[in-house]
C-alpha cells in the first residue's frame, strides 16, 4: 500500500513537471518573439532617428544656400542650362575644412559606418514649380516660377527598403527684395546704363515731360516711351517681380507697360507683356498698385529696359506718371 | 506525512514556474511598451519635422507673394478654414495674411506691416503633429521692398 501511494505520488510530480515545462515554453517563446520584434523595432526606430536628423540636417544647409545665393539652386554645379531638376539628378551638401561652407556637388552623400555598422546615403534633389493665374503653387497647368523650387532630401541606409525611401520637402523661394524708382525724364541717352535713375530715357513717341512727369502730347491718340538700360548689378542675374507707376489718370485712360531685359548691356530689347509676347501689357486700373512680372520671361537677365504706353480718357485728358517703380530679387 | 511534504513539492513547482513566468511576461511587456513608445516619439518626430518644413514653406510663400503684389492678403480656400492652403509632401499648410490694421490671433502688425501666420498639418493613421510660423514683414508701399521683421514658431 505505502509503495503504491508513494509511485501515484511520483506521478502527480511528474504532470506538474510537464505543466510547468509547458507554461515555461510558452512563456519563454512568447517572450522571446516579442523581444525579437522589439529589438529589431529599436533597431528601426534608431535608423530612423538617425536619418530624421541627417534630412533635418540637409534641408537647412540647402535652405541656407538658397537664401545667401539663389543661384546655387536654382543652377546647381554642372547644370549649366538649369535643367537638371527631378529624382533623376541627384545633388548632396558638404562642407569642406577649407572654408567650413555648405556647397552643392552632383551625387549622393555616404555617411560613416554609425556603432551598429550603418552606412547612411542621403542627397536631394529640385522640382521645378509652376504658379496658376493667382499666383499660387499648382500641382499642373500655370507658368513656371523660376524663383520657386521645391526640394525633396531622400535618406537610405543598408538593408532599408530601396521601394519606400524616407523623403522629406520642403519649398524654397528667392525672397530677397530691391527695387528701382525712375522718375525725372530730362535728357534722352539710348547708350548709357544706368545703376539709379539720372533723368535718362532712351526714346519716346508722343510724349510730352512737363514738370519732370510724363504725359501725353496734345491731340495725340496714343504716346510711348522707352526708358534708358539699367543695371541690377547681379551678373549672375536677378528676378523682375512687379511694376508699378505713380501719378494720376482718368477713368477711361490707361497706363501700360511692357518689359524688355538682357544679359547685356546692350540688348537686344523685345519688350514684352505677361503673356511673353508683344500681344500684352502689364497694366492696373489705378496708380500704386503693384502688377506682378512673369517672371519665367525675364529670368536672370542682368539688364532691363521699360516701355510705358499711354491712352488719354475719352475727353482727350492725359494721364499723368511721376515715377516708375521695378521691385526685383538680387 | 512523507506523502503530505511530496505532494507539497509537487504543487510548489507550478505556482513558482506560473510566477516567474508572469515575471517575464511583465518584463517582456515592458521592454515591448517601451520601444513602442520609443518607436513612436521617433515617428513623431519626423512628422513634426515635416510639418516645421512644410509650415516654413508656407511663411516663404506668402513672402514671395507680397514681393509680387504689395496689397496681398489672403483669402479662405479648402481645405483651409482661414488662409490659403499649400501642400509640401505629405504636409497641409494653411497661410494667413494680413495687413495693418487687422489682426489675426495675437498677431498685430504695424502700419506698412504684414502679419503671416502658416500653420503645416500632418496626420498618419492615429499620429497628427502640427507646427505653425509666425511672421512680420514691412513691406514699402513706395519702392515695393519687403524685409522681414520677425519670425517666430508658435
Amino acid at each position: 500500500m505505502s509503495n503504491m501511494r508513494i509511485s501515484t505520488q511520483k506521478g502527480q510530480v511528474l504532470a506538474e513537471v510537464l505543466i510547468a515545462v509547458v507554461i515555461a515554453g510558452i512563456v519563454i517563446g512568447g517572450i522571446a518573439s516579442t523581444i525579437g520584434t522589439s529589438l529589431i523595432t529599436s533597431k528601426r526606430t534608431k535608423q530612423i532617428t538617425a536619418a530624421t536628423a541627417l534630412a533635418q540636417e540637409d534641408t537647412e544647409a540647402i535652405k541656407s544656400i538658397a537664401s545667401s545665393n539663389w543661384l546655387t539652386v536654382y543652377c546647381p554645379p554642372a547644370d549649366s542650362g538649369c535643367g537638371n531638376k527631378g529624382s533623376g539628378y541627384p545633388y548632396s551638401i558638404v562642407l569642406p575644412e577649407s572654408d567650413r561652407t555648405w556647397h552643392v556637388q552632383s551625387g549622393e552623400a555616404t555617411s560613416t559606418p554609425d556603432a551598429g555598422g550603418v552606412v547612411y546615403t542621403h542627397y536631394f534633389y529640385l522640382d521645378n514649380v509652376n504658379r496658376g493665374g493667382d499666383g499660387g503653387i499648382v500641382g499642373s497647368g500655370g507658368t513656371e516660377d523660376p524663383s520657386t523650387q521645391k526640394a525633396t532630401v531622400v535618406v537610405t541606409w543598408s538593408g532599408e527598403s530601396e521601394t519606400n525611401p524616407f523623403t522629406m520637402s520642403e519649398y524654397l523661394m528667392r525672397v530677397t527684395s530691391a527695387s528701382f524708382r525712375d522718375f525725372n525724364w530730362s535728357f534722352i541717352d539710348d547708350q548709357g546704363t544706368y545703376t539709379y535713375s539720372q533723368g535718362a530715357y532712351s526714346t519716346s513717341s508722343n510724349i510730352a515731360i512737363p514738370s519732370s512727369s510724363i504725359e501725353l502730347q496734345e491731340h495725340t491718340l496714343d504716346g510711348s516711351l522707352i526708358s534708358s538700360t539699367f543695371d541690377t548689378g547681379v551678373a549672375a542675374g536677378a528676378a523682375f517681380n512687379s511694376i508699378m507707376w505713380k501719378g494720376e489718370k482718368s477713368s477711361n485712360s490707361s497706363v501700360r507697360f511692357r518689359f524688355a531685359s538682357s544679359n547685356s548691356s546692350t540688348g537686344p530689347w523685345t519688350f514684352i507683356g505677361s503673356d511673353g509676347t508683344d500681344a500684352s501689357y502689364y497694366g492696373s486700373s489705378s496708380p500704386n498698385v503693384a502688377i506682378p512680372i512673369t517672371t519665367f520671361y525675364h529670368n536672370n537677365h542682368q539688364y532691363f529696359r521699360y516701355k510705358i504706353y499711354l491712352h488719354p480718357s475719352d475727353d482727350n485728358q492725359s494721364p499723368t506718371v511721376t515715377d516708375v517703380i521695378i521691385g526685383y530679387s538680387p | 506525512m512523507k506523502d503530505r511534504r511530496v505532494n507539497s513539492l509537487g504543487v510548489t513547482l507550478l505556482p513558482l514556474v506560473i510566477m516567474i513566468g508572469l515575471v517575464i511576461v511583465e518584463l517582456g511587456l515592458a521592454m515591448a511598451f517601451v520601444v513602442y513608445l520609443s518607436n513612436l516619439s521617433s515617428y513623431g518626430t519626423r512628422l513634426a519635422q515635416e510639418a516645421l518644413f512644410g509650415a516654413r514653406s508656407g511663411i516663404d510663400d506668402a513672402i514671395l507673394r507680397i514681393i509680387r503684389n504689395k496689397d496681398f492678403s489672403s483669402t479662405t480656400g479648402l481645405p483651409c478654414t482661414t488662409g490659403y492652403p499649400l501642400t509640401v509632401g505629405r504636409v497641409n499648410v494653411c497661410v494667413v495674411v494680413i495687413q495693418w490694421p487687422a489682426t489675426y490671433q495675437d498677431c498685430t502688425p504695424a502700419t506698412n506691416q504684414d502679419c503671416i501666420t502658416s500653420t503645416g498639418t500632418i496626420l498618419t493613421g492615429t499620429v497628427l503633429r502640427q507646427k505653425r510660423y509666425q511672421a512680420i514683414v514691412s513691406v514699402d508701399p513706395e519702392t515695393l521692398v519687403v524685409s522681414l521683421v520677425s519670425l517666430t514658431e508658435k
